[in-house]
C-alpha cells in the first residue's frame, strides 16, 4: 500500500466530528444548533457553560489521554520492535496510577497541584526505564511482557496496600477509576495540569522519531546506519513516560488502546514506525472519544468505566495481533 | 445408656431453644454487651450504663462517629467470631457488623443478638422510624425509660424547627458526586428542616451539574466526612467540578459532618437543626 | 577512498579473549576477504573496528579518526556495515528498507532529498531491484533481502564496506550476484572487508585475504600467497587441493 496522504488530515476530521459529537451529550437536553452556537462562542451564557466547562473539556480530556497513549504505545513498539507493546501491557500505566494515587492519598499534593501529574510522571518514567534494561537483557518479547505483567500485578497490588494505609480516606469508586480509567467530570483544570506533560512526551517522541525507523533493521545494524542507541532509547522512554504520566494523572490506567491504534494504522504508513506517530495519535484520541460516547449512551445502570470499553475492544485485538504474529527474522 | 437418651433429648431441647435477650426479660439487663460497627456504638453508648459495656467496634472512635468522645473510655473489638465469644458477652448489638450471617452464628453459640434495624423515616409510629428505632434499642438494652426521654427531646426539637419554615431550596452533595432526591433520609431531613429538595429525580443520582449552570439551590450541603474537615470530593466525582465547587463557595453553605447523617440515628436531628438555622438567617 | 586500520587491537569478554592483538589496513580498491573457522574471532573483530563494540586494548581508526570515538553518524557516512543478522522487525518496502541506507544524512524513508532519492535509486539499480521497488520485504526470498540490504550499504555512497557473512544461506546463483555487486563496488573505488566462509568464492573474488585463527591474525596478504595446502589445514583443518585462485576441498584432514 502507498503511504496515504489522506491519512492524517481524515483522522483529524474524523476527531473533530467526534468531539463535537461527544459534546451534544449531556443530563440537559440541547439541540445540534445550540451546541453549535455555544461552541463558537454564541449563544446564551448558561449553554456556553455547559459546552465549555462540562461536556468540551470530557471529551478532550478523553481525546488527549489517548492521544498520549497512541503515541507512546507506536512509539514503543518501534523502539522494542514488536507490535504488542504499549504502555498498559507494560505495566506503564499501572505504575504511574501507583505514584499518583500515592501522592494523592499521602497529601502530597496539598503543596502543589503539579505534585500529582509530576508523580505520575516519575511512575512511568520508573515503568519505562524498567522495561528498557529488560529490552538490552533479553531479545525475547514474550519476556518483555512478562516483566511488563509484574509490574502491572506489583503496582496494582502496592497501590491496593497504600491506599488502605493512607491517611486520607479514598473510596473504592475512586481505586476502581485509578485502576480502570476515566474521563468524568474532567474540567480544563485537570486537563490544564495534564496537558503540558503530554505535548511534552509527544513532542521528545516526534523529534526523535527518525531513529524508530533505522531500528527497523535491527539493532546492530541500526548502529551501523549512524543511530545513536543508547541516546535513542533515553528519548523515547523519557518521551513515552511523561506523555504516559500525564494522560494517567489525567484519566487513570488504561490499557490496549496504545496497541490498537498503532496496529490499524501502520498498514496506511508502510509499516514505518517514524510514519506511524502521529497517525497513532489521532486514531487513538478517535477511539477514546468515541468509546466514552458509548460509556454514556449504553444504557447500563453504573455509567461503566472507560478502560473497560478500552479493553473490550483492545484486549481481543492484543490476542489476535500475538497469535497471528509471523517472526519475520526474529 | 438408659441415661443418654433423655440426656440427649434435653441436649436437643436446650439447642433449639430461642435464645432471648436478657434485656426483655423483666429487671434483667445485659451486664456484657458487645457492640460489632459504629452504628452499634452510639446506641450503646448513648443508652446503656459504663458498667454494662464490654467493648465496642473500632470505628467508635473514628470521626465519622457521633459518639466518638465517649468511646474512648472502652475498649474495642474486631468483629470477627473468635475475638467476641472469647469475651463471653450476654448481648450482641450490631446493625451491619460481622457480616450478613452474623445474627444467626451468635444466636446459635448461644449469646442474643439485638439488631438496630434499618431507619428509613425521620418521624412517625412504624419501627423503622427514629423514634421507634431508638425505643427498640433501649429496650434491647434495659433502659427503656431512657429511650423515652431521648424520644421526647427529639420530638420536642423537631416541633421547634418545623415552627419556623420557609420556601428556599436545598441540594446535598455527597463527596463522591451523588445527591438525593426522593426516597432518603437526606431527603426527609431537607424537608424535616423545612426546605425544598432541589433534587427532584428520586433515589441516588449524580449531582445535576449543567442544571447548575441555569438555576442553583438557595442551600448548598456539602457532606463531610473527613478528618480535617471540609468536603474532601473524590478525584472522579462531580463534586470535584469546578462548577460544584463554585457552588460550594458561591454562599449560603451549610456543611453537615458524616457523623450526623450516618446510620439514621436521633443525631440526625443536628442536621436539620443546622440546616433549618441556615433557612432563618 | 576511505581507510579501516587496527593496530594491536585486542578484545575480551571477562576474561576470555576473543581477539589478540590483530593488525590489519583496509583501503580503497582492495578486496579483503576475513577468513577462519568458527569462533575465531571475525564477527569481534569486525566490530571491535568498526568502535562498535568495546576494545580492551590497542586502537582502531577509519581515516585517522578514532572508531570507538567517532559519532555514529560520521562513522556511518564512512562504513557501511552489514551485520551477520539482518532481522528486520516491520514488512516494510523494498525502497524504504535502502532509503534508510541515507539515514547518516538527515534523510527519512519519507523525506529524501534530490540527492538522496537518486543515490537511492542508483544503488537500487545496481542490485537489481527496480521490478521489486514496492515490494513488502516479507514477501521477499533471501537472495531478493540480501540485495536490498546491499542496496542499503550502496545507498549510503560510504568509501568502504564491511559485510560479515553476506551469502551465507544464500543459492549459488545469488552468491554470484553479491559477490559481483562488491566486486563492482570495489572496482569504482570503494574499499571492502568481507567475512567469508565459501573459499572458492573468496578465493576467486578477493584482492587479499585475512586469516585468522583462535582469536589471532595468522596470515595478511594476495590470495596466491596465503592461500595453500597447508594453510587450510592449520586453520580449518581440512585436506585440500590449491591451484593459483582455485581450491578444492577434499575432506577432514
Amino acid at each position: 500500500m502507498t503511504p496515504n496522504r489522506a491519512l492524517t488530515p481524515s483522522l483529524v476530521f474524523a476527531s473533530s466530528l467526534a468531539v463535537f459529537a461527544a459534546c451534544l451529550l449531556g443530563s440537559t437536553q440541547m439541540p445540534i444548533d445550540r451546541v453549535l452556537i455555544a461552541l463558537f462562542g454564541g449563544g446564551e451564557m448558561g449553554d456556553r457553560i455547559v459546552v465549555w466547562q462540562i461536556r468540551l473539556p470530557r471529551a478532550l480530556a478523553a481525546f488527549a489521554t489517548g492521544a498520549a497513549l497512541g503515541i507512546s504505545g507506536a512509539a514503543l513498539q518501534g523502539l522494542l520492535r514488536n507490535p504488542l507493546a504499549e504502555p498498559g501491557v507494560l505495566g506503564v500505566s499501572a505504575s504511574a496510577s501507583l505514584f499518583a494515587t500515592f501522592s494523592l492519598y499521602y497529601g502530597l499534593v496539598a503543596l502543589s497541584p503539579w505534585v500529582l501529574p509530576i508523580a505520575a510522571m516519575l511512575g512511568a518514567l520508573a515503568a519505562t526505564t524498567l522495561i528498557a534494561l529488560a529490552a538490552i537483557k533479553t531479545r525475547s518479547v514474550v519476556t518483555l511482557i512478562l516483566v511488563g505483567v509484574g509490574i502491572s500485578a506489583f503496582a496494582g497490588a502496592a497501590m491496593s496496600l497504600l491506599m488502605n494505609l493512607a491517611p486520607t480516606p479514598f473510596t473504592l469508586s475512586d481505586m476502581i477509576n485509578w485502576m480502570l480509567g476515566s474521563v468524568a467530570n474532567r474540567s480544563f483544570r485537570e486537563l490544564g495540569f495534564a496537558a503540558p506533560f503530554i505535548l511534552a512526551g509527544g513532542a521528545i517522541l516526534l523529534a526523535s522519531r527518525r531513529g524508530l525507523s533505522a531500528l527497523t533493521l535491527g539493532e546492530e545494524a541500526a548502529s551501523g546506519i549512524g543511530l545513536n542507541l543508547r541516546n535513542q532509547r533515553i528519548l523515547t522512554v523519557l518521551g513515552a513516560g511523561i506523555a504516559t504520566g500525564g494522560s494517567v494523572a489525567l484519566a487513570g490506567a488504561i490499557g490496549f488502546v496504545g496497541i490498537v491504534a498503532p496496529h490499524v494504522v501502520r498498514p496506511f504508513v508502510n509499516h514505518d514506525p517514524a510514519r506511524s506517530l502521529i497517525p497513532s495519535a489521532l486514531l487513538a484520541g478517535l477511539i477514546l472519544v468515541l468509546a466514552d460516547i458509548g460509556v454514556r449512551i449504553l444504557p447500563t445502570v453504573n455509567e461503566l468505566k472507560l478502560g473497560v470499553v478500552a479493553a473490550l475492544i483492545g484486549a481481543p485485538a492484543f490476542v489476535w495481533i500475538a497469535m497471528g504474529r509471523r517472526a519475520i527474522h526474529d | 445408656m438408659r441415661l443418654a437418651i433423655p440426656f440427649l433429648a434435653c441436649l436437643a431441647a436446650a439447642c433449639s431453644a430461642p435464645v432471648e435477650a436478657p434485656g426483655t426479660q423483666s429487671g434483667q439487663r445485659p451486664m456484657r454487651i458487645v457492640s460489632l460497627d459504629y452504628c452499634a456504638d452510639q446506641y450503646v453508648l448513648k443508652l446503656a450504663d459504663p458498667e454494662q459495656i464490654l467493648a465496642i467496634s473500632p470505628g467508635g472512635t473514628g470521626s465519622f462517629s457521633y459518639m466518638r468522645e465517649a468511646a474512648k473510655d472502652f475498649p474495642t473489638v474486631r468483629a470477627d467470631a473468635e475475638s467476641v465469644l472469647v469475651l463471653k458477652p450476654d448481648l450482641i448489638v450490631r446493625s451491619y457488623g460481622g457480616g450478613p450471617n452474623a445474627e444467626a452464628f451468635f444466636e446459635q453459640a448461644g449469646v442474643p443478638v439485638l439488631n438496630v434495624g434499618w431507619t428509613s423515616s425521620i418521624d412517625g409510629e412504624g419501627s423503622s422510624s427514629i423514634p421507634g428505632v431508638i425505643q427498640h434499642m433501649a429496650d434491647g438494652l434495659g433502659h427503656s425509660d431512657r429511650g423515652e426521654a431521648l424520644i421526647a427531646e427529639f420530638h420536642q426539637r423537631l416541633e421547634s424547627v418545623q415552627a419556623r419554615s420557609g420556601d428556599k431550596t436545598a441540594l446535598y452533595m455527597a463527596s463522591g458526586g451523588v445527591t438525593s432526591g426522593p426516597g432518603s433520609l437526606v431527603h426527609e431531613m431537607i424537608e424535616a428542616a423545612g426546605l425544598r429538595n432541589f433534587q427532584e429525580a428520586p433515589g441516588w443520582n449524580p449531582i445535576p451539574l449543567e442544571r447548575l449552570t441555569r438555576e442553583q439551590p438557595d442551600v448548598t450541603v456539602p457532606a463531610q466526612f473527613s478528618e480535617q474537615g471540609g468536603f474532601t470530593p473524590d478525584y472522579w466525582s462531580a463534586s470535584s467540578h469546578p462548577i460544584a465547587h463554585r457552588q460550594i463557595h458561591r454562599g449560603n453553605t451549610v456543611t453537615v459532618p458524616g457523623s450526623w447523617t450516618a446510620c439514621g440515628g436521633w443525631f440526625l436531628m443536628d442536621a436539620i437543626e443546622a440546616l433549618a438555622d441556615s433557612d432563618a438567617s | 577512498m576511505t581507510e579501516l586500520v587496527a593496530e594491536k587491537l585486542s578484545v575480551h569478554a571477562g576474561q576470555t579473549a576473543l581477539v589478540t592483538e590483530a593488525d590489519f589496513r583496509v583501503g580503497a580498491g582492495e578486496f579483503v576477504a576475513l577468513i577462519g573457522p568458527n569462533g575465531a574471532g571475525k564477527t569481534s573483530l569486525l566490530r571491535a573496528s568498526l568502535g562498535l563494540e568495546k576494545a580492551s586494548g590497542g586502537l582502531a581508526s577509519i581515516d585517522g579518526d578514532n572508531s570507538a570515538e567517532l559519532a555514529p553518524m560520521e562513522r556511518a557516512r564512512r562504513v557501511a556495515y552489514l551485520p551477520q543478522q539482518r532481522p528486520l522487525a516491520w514488512p516494510n518496502t523494498v525502497r524504504d528498507v535502502v532509503a534508510l541506507g541515507r539515514f547518516a544524512y538527515g534523510a527519512a524513508p519519507e523525506r529524501l532529498g534530490n540527492h538522496d532519492a537518486d543515490a537511492v535509486e542508483r544503488a537500487m539499480m545496481k542490485c537489481g531491484l527496480e521490478n521489486l521497488a514496492s515490494r513488502q520485504t516479507d514477501t521477499l526470498s533471501g537472495g531478493e533481502l540480501a540485495r536490498v540490504h546491499f542496496a542499503r550499504a550502496l545507498a549510503s555512497e560510504a568509501g568502504l564496506l564491511v559485510a560479515d557473512e553476506p551469502v551465507a544461506a544464500l543459492d549459488p546463483r545469488h552468491q554470484f550476484r553479491i559477490m559481483n555487486i562488491i566486486q563492482q563496488y570495489v572496482a569504482a573505488g570503494g574499499g571492502a572487508l568481507v567475512v567469508l566462509h565459501d573459499m572458492s568464492l573468496a578465493a576467486r573474488y578477493a584482492s587479499r585475504m585475512i586469516w585468522m585463527k583462535d582469536t589471532r591474525i595468522i596470515a595478511d596478504g594476495l590470495v596466491e600467497d596465503t592461500l595453500t595446502a597447508e594453510r587450510m589445514a592449520d586453520v580449518f583443518g581440512v585436506r585440500a587441493k590449491v591451484d593459483g585462485r582455485a581450491v578444492e576441498i577434499e575432506g577432514a584432514a
